[in-house]
């Protein structure tokens, strides 16, 4: 997905045709202006149109590098925006318009742009675009990698219509497509096939809704239709291990479909107390089938097919609602109280028939059918309190207690209820402008665990702050520590979080001068007891997952004179040995920025990454990227 | 019992405190609008740069008698602070948060709950929103100071400004790539209402993943519980994460077997391909023809 492609490009030339026309009545229309007296267009904040190329070098493993970064040589349109903002336009059809993106080209792994215009009082339009490339490097067994180059596409409009005051009309599309080469992988036989799976699937959102509100009560309801469509056909390529399989290849149609109406209601008879309360229902209805289609090479000249049909349907109601009341008693006391519900089921079947038939002379066929139902009911009652306390416009407190109660049923014999008690508290302070130091503690504990590693306990304390020093500098240190551990029916699962860190800032708004730098400790240790069978005995071991984490990151940006800004930068991670995971990386950047004139820039930015890992060090790699820009902006 | 006040006079008394309310009322000069031309005498600057701002556009689509209130619309009327300058208006830099958020909230009523988890931690809407006016325009500066909400600059590193801890994690190998511009933070958290009410052991899995993850939602015939019931961070690290596919753990069967205990009797976890059951269980989001999600 990272290859150029001219089709790319065709959302950011639509968008600068946009720019264009833009700017043309932009600049005509002052004049225009004089003529009517009735419209005036300027443009409003800043307006930018970067492009420039990457150069990227890379030695050890290319596809490592791809996988952590994804950039890519070539030539770019690295960012454009332009804000038009008309002034007193009475007769004009719209009064904004703003044009963003960047990102566009061979190089980066994203791209995104945003479009909005409208007229106010009458109608807002917000359109975004916004592409995702992945990559990953193919299969490190061991590891569970899978190989994938694929991207994503989203598109999201929306209109909003005022057609009174007090009513908003909206309609809505969505549009999210998955698409590429991703390597799946068969197991068949004691055999394992890799699969080429290319991604071709489709969700689209159709939404309309209506707003209406009255002093203090607003209420709006919306109606949403989702369809989506994936056909994958997946065809081996390799064989993983050895063996007899010369061929197999499957599809499976899948077609969903989910209407969903949501209510939304919000009342605030006073300033002291609100309400608000979401319901939302859908129905969730999936039609999927599967053809697969396996030889196998039982020795010369016979062979073995097996043919499998699969269809599937389930149907998948929900109900989702929830209430928060908020009261302000008094200037020093708020109590705040949600509750919420949800359930959904799901019910469905599929039905399997398997024919397997010999190719050899006389040979018959033998065919099998299975039908397999899927049950799941689920239930969730949750209510959480909360009171505030200010005892000082600077300070607060606050504490509150969640019980939930949950039900999950997977079949006539297996249901599971679980009673969660949560009691959570913290205190913010702010002694002076600009500074916070705010502790929460949280405590819970169920009575049963869904999973065996769904905690039974938790506790944890989160701390965060911000302290300037002095002006423009401020040191943020925070930390986390987190115990949640499962002790009960024979499991025992124990996990640990340290977290903590110190992060620098220096930025004035009056001062080219900026620094960033932080420092933090990861370390999580996780420990769960299995029993798996070794040569057909029931053994018990356990698995224990360490991390040792310090990284380190360092920005600081110079000016020298007053057109050239120098950026140096520097970062580490050290994962040490005795971890799960052992791995260093380091990088350095550097760049400088030259101000040819007031409305032209260019930019020179290079970084150096280093990557090395002890496990498997053919996945080690020095790149070296260095981007050239030049940004106009007026 | 003497000193308790006698029954029969609390009418007298009430009457009495509504004489005094009154008086008070009517002895209090009440502040009248002046307009942006008077408050422009004093503060210059402001006056100028409001003029260029949204809000400046907002008001002179009002009636022509309102049009000039731009600035007492936030600061309140102006006219005693105009007899007197030691009486102050509104004060953005110094006011308390609640009465800088309700002269906010006078025309943006809707954005957000009244009282959300960032009110709650001290913060009105100017510490992340600009009127507009006031906000230096470095043309050299990187990101847009004039970002469609207003904000004071670009979303990602003012979030990151308060939230180190999601800062630091985002400096990892493997992460969602909001400080590099290509995500904004306000894509799965809602800074103005009350979505971060999220506890470790809350039982409602995050949703937010699946609005842009939608192959990943289903409905499937056969679901993975543990994505169903606990949600997508039982297994993945939304910040980031030094595991590819921002996994909690680096090895595929750390992962599953914390919680698959007790595999069926030819899973051999000695041989690597046991090792890692995605290699097997491919449809591990869910299937929608196999129960084990083989496929």
């Amino acid at each position: 997905m990272g290859r150029f492609s001219w089709r790319d490009l065709i959302p950011a030339l639509g968008l600068l045709a946009l720019i264009e026309l833009s700017c043309a009545v932009a600049f005509a229309s002052p004049q225009k202006a004089g003529a009517q007296g009735a419209e005036k267009w300027w443009p409003f904040g800043r307006s930018t149109f970067g492009f420039g190329a990457v150069f990227v070098d890379t030695n050890g493993s290319a596809e490592k590098y791809r996988t952590d970064y994804n950039y890519l040589p070539g030539f770019n349109l690295t960012e454009f925006s332009l804000d038009l903002l008309g002034e007193g336009s009475q007769t004009s059809w719209m009064d904004y318009l703003r044009v963003s993106g960047n990102g566009f080209g061979d190089s980066y792994p994203y791209e995104q742009a945003a479009l909005s215009f409208g007229k106010r009082a009458r109608y807002e339009f917000r359109g975004r675009y916004w592409k995702q490339n992945y990559f990953f490097s193919l299969p490190s067994y061991a590891l569970g990698g899978r190989g994938e180059d694929s991207a994503r596409r989203v598109t999201d409009l929306n209109l909003r219509l005022f057609p009174h005051p007090k009513v908003v009309l909206e309609l809505g599309y969505f549009r999210n497509s998955n698409f590429g080469t991703a390597f799946n992988t068969d197991s068949r036989f004691q055999n394992l096939f890799q699969l080429r799976d290319p991604r071709r699937s489709l969700t689209q959102d159709f939404r309309v809704g209506v707003s209406f509100h009255q002093q203090s009560l607003r209420v709006s309801v919306f109606q949403n239709f989702r369809k989506f469509k994936d056909d994958p056909e997946q065809s081996d390529n390799r064989l993983v291990e050895p063996g007899t399989l010369p061929e197999m290849r499957s599809t499976s149609p899948l077609r969903l479909s989910v209407p969903s109406t949501s209510v939304l209601a919000q009342f605030s008879p006073s300033g002291r107390l609100s309400l608000e309360g979401k319901y939302t229902y859908s129905d969730g209805h999936v039609e999927a089938g599967r053809t697969e289609f396996v030889a196998l090479s039982l020795s010369e000249g016979l062979s073995l097919e097996e043919i499998v049909h699969a269809t599937s349907s389930s149907d998948r109601p929900e109900h989702r609602a929830e209430v928060t009341a908020s009261l302000r008693l008094n200037n020093w006391l708020l109590f705040r109280n949600t509750f919420a519900v949800r359930s959904f089921g799901i019910d469905g079947r599929s039905l399997q028939s398997t024919t397997f038939q010999g190719t050899a002379p006389g040979a018959g066929s033998i065919s099998a059918e299975t039908s397999l139902d899927s049950f799941l009911d689920y239930r969730l009652v949750r209510n959480r309190p909360v009171l505030e306390f200010f005892p000082h416009p600077r300070l607060s407190f606050f504490g509150g207690y969640q019980y939930a109660d949950r039900v999950v049923e997977t079949g006539p014999d297996h249901r599971q209820v679980t009673v969660t008690h949560t009691g959570f508290s913290g205190a913010t302070w702010r002694p002076f402008a600009g500074s916070r130091f705010s502790l929460q503690f949280e405590k819970g504990t169920d009575n049963e665990a869904f999973t065996r590693t769904e905690p039974r306990q938790v506790t944890r304390w989160r701390f965060s702050s911000k302290l300037p020093l002095f002006r423009g500098l401020s040191v943020h240190p925070h930390f986390v520590v987190e115990n949640r551990t499962n002790r009960s029916g024979g499991q025992n699962f124990n996990s640990e979080l340290r977290q903590g860190g110190i992060e620098l800032t220096y930025a004035r708004p009056d001062d080219r001068f900026t620094l960033s730098a932080g420092y933090t400790l990861f370390d999580l240790n996780s420990l769960a007891d299995i029993r798996f069978f070794l040569s057909r005995q029931v053994s018990q071991d356990f698995s224990r997952y360490r991390t040792h984490l310090h990284f380190f990151h360092s920005r600081a940006v110079f000016p020298v004179g007053s057109r050239l800004t120098f950026n140096l930068g520097f970062g580490f991670l050290r994962d040490p040995a005795g971890s799960s995971y052992p791995l260093t990386r380091d990088y350095g950047e550097a760049g400088a920025r030259l101000r040819v004139s007031s409305h032209w820039n260019w930019e020179l930015q290079w970084r150096h990454v280093s990557y090395n890992e002890t496990l498997l060090d053919w996945q080690d790699y020095v790149a070296n990227r260095l981007a050239l820009t030049a940004r106009w902006s007026y | 019992m003497a000193l308790l006040p006698r029954i029969d006079r609390v009418p007298q008394l009430i009457g009495l405190l509504c004489l005094v309310g009154t008086g008070r009322l009517l002895a209090q000069e009440v502040p009248d609008y002046v307009g942006i031309d008077t408050c422009e005498v004093c503060h210059d600057e402001e006056a100028q740069s409001l003029r260029r701002s949204p809000h400046w556009a907002i008001y002179r689509l009002k009636p022509e008698a309102e049009q000039s209130r731009v600035c007492e619309s936030c600061h309140g009327p102006g006219s005693q602070h105009v007899d007197d300058p030691s009486n102050p208006l509104l004060n953005f830099r110094d006011g308390s948060t609640q009465k800088r958020t309700e002269a906010c909230r006078s025309c943006h009523a809707q954005q957000g709950a009244r009282h959300n988890v960032h009110l709650r931690a001290g913060l009105a809407c100017d510490s992340c929103h600009t009127s507009g006016h006031g906000v230096s325009s470095n043309g050299e500066e990187e990101g847009s100071n004039f970002t469609d909400p207003l904000l004071i600059q670009a979303e990602a590193p003012l979030c990151a400004s308060c939230h180190a801890e999601q800062k630091a994690e985002m400096q990892l190998p493997f992460r969602h790539r909001t400080l590099d511009g290509a995500l904004l933070c306000s894509g799965c958290h809602d800074p103005h209402g009350q979505s971060l009410q999220r506890t470790s052991v809350s039982l409602i899995p995050d949703r937010t993943c699946l609005d842009c993850h939608t192959e990943k939602e289903g409905p499937f015939v056969f679901e993975h519980l543990a994505s169903t019931v606990t949600g997508c961070m039982s297994c993945h690290a939304p910040h980031g994460s030094t595991n590819p596919r921002l996994l909690v753990r680096s090895d595929v069967r750390f992962l599953c077997l914390e919680c698959h205990s007790e595999t069926p009797t030819f899973h051999d976890l000695t041989r690597d391909r046991f090792q890692n059951c995605t290699l097997c269980h491919t449809a591990i989001h869910g299937s929608q023809v196999d129960g084990t999600l083989l496929r």
